[in-house]
């Protein structure tokens, strides 16, 4: 029985030393919110799950579980601007926490808003004289049509 | 077992997707020769005699811009963009629905038009009309491509059949049905293939709808992905424009559509497109709804370019995963037989005809045709194998260069003061500097600022030296050929 839970024990040190988060990399930017989060446990066999955890701190207060299941990637998106915080977590069949990733620190930096409404000036005003030419032309067309 | 094998495991079996993939190919070549035999000569091979009614104009309209990306791009934009991401994309219908008038007077002006390029040609002259075909065929290329990929990409994740058995599949069926029956069999099996879009996904809504508790899914989003709900996403309101000025482009450009407008009696052009808008605004923003659900559905998103169809099979079971099956291979089918086909015309009239051989017989450009589907199909199929298949990336690069084309086709069409130089340097400078937008802010901002430059030459050319063109010029009689065969 001991060389049992000693056996166990170490399944889970494997674990501890092969979750590790591939993609990104801590420090990566991202200009849209969105990336593919993507990790490996090694070759263990006993994990059972794993949880992604997210928080807006390196302590990881107030953290989001933003997925648990067998899957070793999820996609994420709608990040608020700033600085984030991710980790994995694997859970054995007990559903126990027996590893945990390193975190890894990534921002969203979106596009500055003055660029933003400006470029939304120049396009209402396209899209305003692209209807209206349409609009007239049409006009212009059936009255032309009817002569 | 890669990570899109492990999402789509469940969503259909790899002998059920064989079945179907076998079964609708060989009823769109049934159809499409069946309805091939009506194209004797070269007008009805590549403009279905100019004599489609309004319920085929307005299905085929429908059919061709339900294409693999809105089923795959739709949901990607709801995913990355939320609220204004499903609208960004939805704002196409607009494009339809503006080309629908453009349309009325396309069929008035050139009663004997065959493609895009003669507009361009005889409205600006040669300089504007080489731009113009080179922005049209990296365009369709590009289009194509995506198709291809998307087939492939599809058929592998919702059945698990091997990509390049998938996308040679899809793209094998719609050269032959395209070869054999021209616009004919392209305008024909898009009704069906219409029919079968529009009853899936009101299937698929009402399910969808019916299991998903909206509630869950504002609070699931709120929490996890708090800007997909926020009125002032960046990137989603650029993108909101941008998507709608490629919308323009890519419709009131391109001869996928002016091959339509050509073919459609010159009473149904109009409302055909109407139709044809308000049939497809829903479509995305069906996609998009059903992937922001995912979260709160519990399903883990890998590939976001299958989220629609994988939650859509997941929440409908077996069944809803071949409707949803059907759904992909009737909208990959129905915009690469209409590429096909507006592509070969354009080479075969604008390059081949108008350029090479102005005399060739109508049995000799029907050969070139054929010749020319056949080969798009074959450059389609290696590119597809090389190019690694990122659909977003193979067609927004194209954005720019076709934002770059709708003052030039507006302002040919509707002023005619706008003058051939300042088409030329508008196309050349709008597509320059969308794609330097595009590098160096994003790729959501290309468009806008392609278009914008465009509009800006167009006008301060038309300013400058104002042209008085004549557009009787346009209703060029039927074109010169040694002998009709």
């Amino acid at each position: 029985m001991i060389a049992l839970l000693t056996g166990m024990a170490a399944l889970s040190a494997n674990a501890a030393e092969g979750l590790a988060i591939t993609s990104p990399e801590s420090g990566d930017t991202f200009a849209e919110g969105a990336f593919l989060l993507k990790w490996e446990a090694g070759d263990s066999t006993d994990l059972a799950a794993f949880v992604v955890e997210h928080a807006r701190d390196a302590e990881f207060t107030d953290l989001i579980v933003r997925f648990e299941g067998r899957d070793r990637a999820h996609f994420v998106s709608g990040m608020a601007r700033g600085d984030h915080w991710f980790r994995v977590a694997a859970l054995n069949e007990s559903g126990e926490r027996v590893a945990v990733s390193e975190p890894v620190q990534v921002a969203t930096s979106y596009i500055a808003m003055s660029t933003v409404w400006t470029l939304i000036a120049i396009g209402s005003v396209v899209l305003a004289i692209t209807v209206a030419s349409v609009v007239t032309g049409h006009a212009r067309n059936k009255r032309e049509a009817v002569a | 077992m890669s990570e899109i094998e492990a999402m789509a495991s469940t969503v259909l079996s790899p002998t059920a997707g064989w079945i179907l993939v076998l079964l609708f190919g060989l009823i769109w070549i049934g159809l499409g020769v069946f309805w091939g035999r009506r194209a004797k000569n070269l007008e009805g091979f590549m403009l279905a005699g100019r004599n489609v009614g309004l319920a085929l104009g307005a299905a085929t309209a429908m059919a061709t811009w339900v294409t693999s990306n809105t089923v795959m791009l739709a949901p990607i934009y709801a995913l990355q963009m939320g609220v204004w991401g499903m609208l960004a994309y939805a704002t196409g219908s607009i494009g339809l629905l503006l080309f629908a008038p453009m349309a009325m007077r396309i069929r008035r002006l050139m009663p004997h038009g065959y493609t895009a390029g003669d507009f361009v040609r005889i409205r600006y002259g040669r300089p504007a009309w080489a731009v113009f075909l080179v922005i049209s065929v990296l365009y369709a290329m590009s289009w194509m491509i995506s198709m291809g990929a998307a087939a492939g990409l599809l058929l592998e994740a919702l059945a698990g059949i091997p990509f390049i058995y998938g996308m040679t599949i899809i793209l094998l069926v719609c050269v032959i049905y395209t070869l054999v029956g021209g616009l004919y069999a392209v305008i024909g099996t898009d009704y069906i293939q219409s029919l079968l879009i529009l009853i899936g996904l009101v299937v698929v809504g009402a399910v969808v709808i019916s299991k998903v508790e909206l509630d869950a899914v504002y609070t699931h989003l709120s929490v996890q992905q708090p800007m997909l709900l926020s009125v002032l996403m960046p990137v989603a309101l650029i993108a909101f424009f941008n998507n709608m000025f490629f919308g323009f482009g890519e419709i009131f450009h391109s001869n996928v559509w002016w091959s339509r407008a050509f073919a459609m009696r010159p009473d149904a052009a109009q409302p055909a497109y109407t139709l044809a808008a308000l049939f497809w605004m829903p479509v995305p923003v069906a996609a998009g709804f059903v992937a922001l659900c995912a979260g709160a559905l519990g399903i883990n998103v890998i590939e976001p370019n299958m989220v629609g169809p994988f939650v859509a099979g997941n929440v409908l079971g077996p069944i809803g995963a071949m409707v949803v099956f059907v759904i992909v291979f009737c909208s990959l089918g129905s915009s690469i037989d209409s590429l096909l086909a507006a592509t070969s015309d354009l080479l075969t009239e604008d390059f081949y005809r108008k350029m090479l051989r102005p005399n060739a017989t109508e049995g000799h450009l029907r050969r070139v045709a054929g010749f020319c589907i056949i080969a798009l199909g074959i450059v389609t199929w290696v590119t597809c194998l090389v190019v690694p298949p990122n659909l977003a990336n193979i067609l927004f690069i194209s954005g720019p260069l076709v934002g770059s084309a709708i003052w030039p086709i507006i302002g040919g069409l509707y002023w005619k003061s706008a003058n051939g130089t300042g088409a030329f340097v508008a196309m050349l400078a709008g597509s320059a500097c969308g794609l330097l937008s595009y590098y160096i802010l994003g790729w959501f901002t290309g468009c806008v600022v392609g278009s914008a430059v465009s509009l800006v030459v167009m006008v301060v050319a038309m300013k400058l030296k104002p042209s008085d063109f004549d557009y009787a010029l346009l209703d060029e009689s039927e074109p010169e050929t040694e002998a009709a065969s």
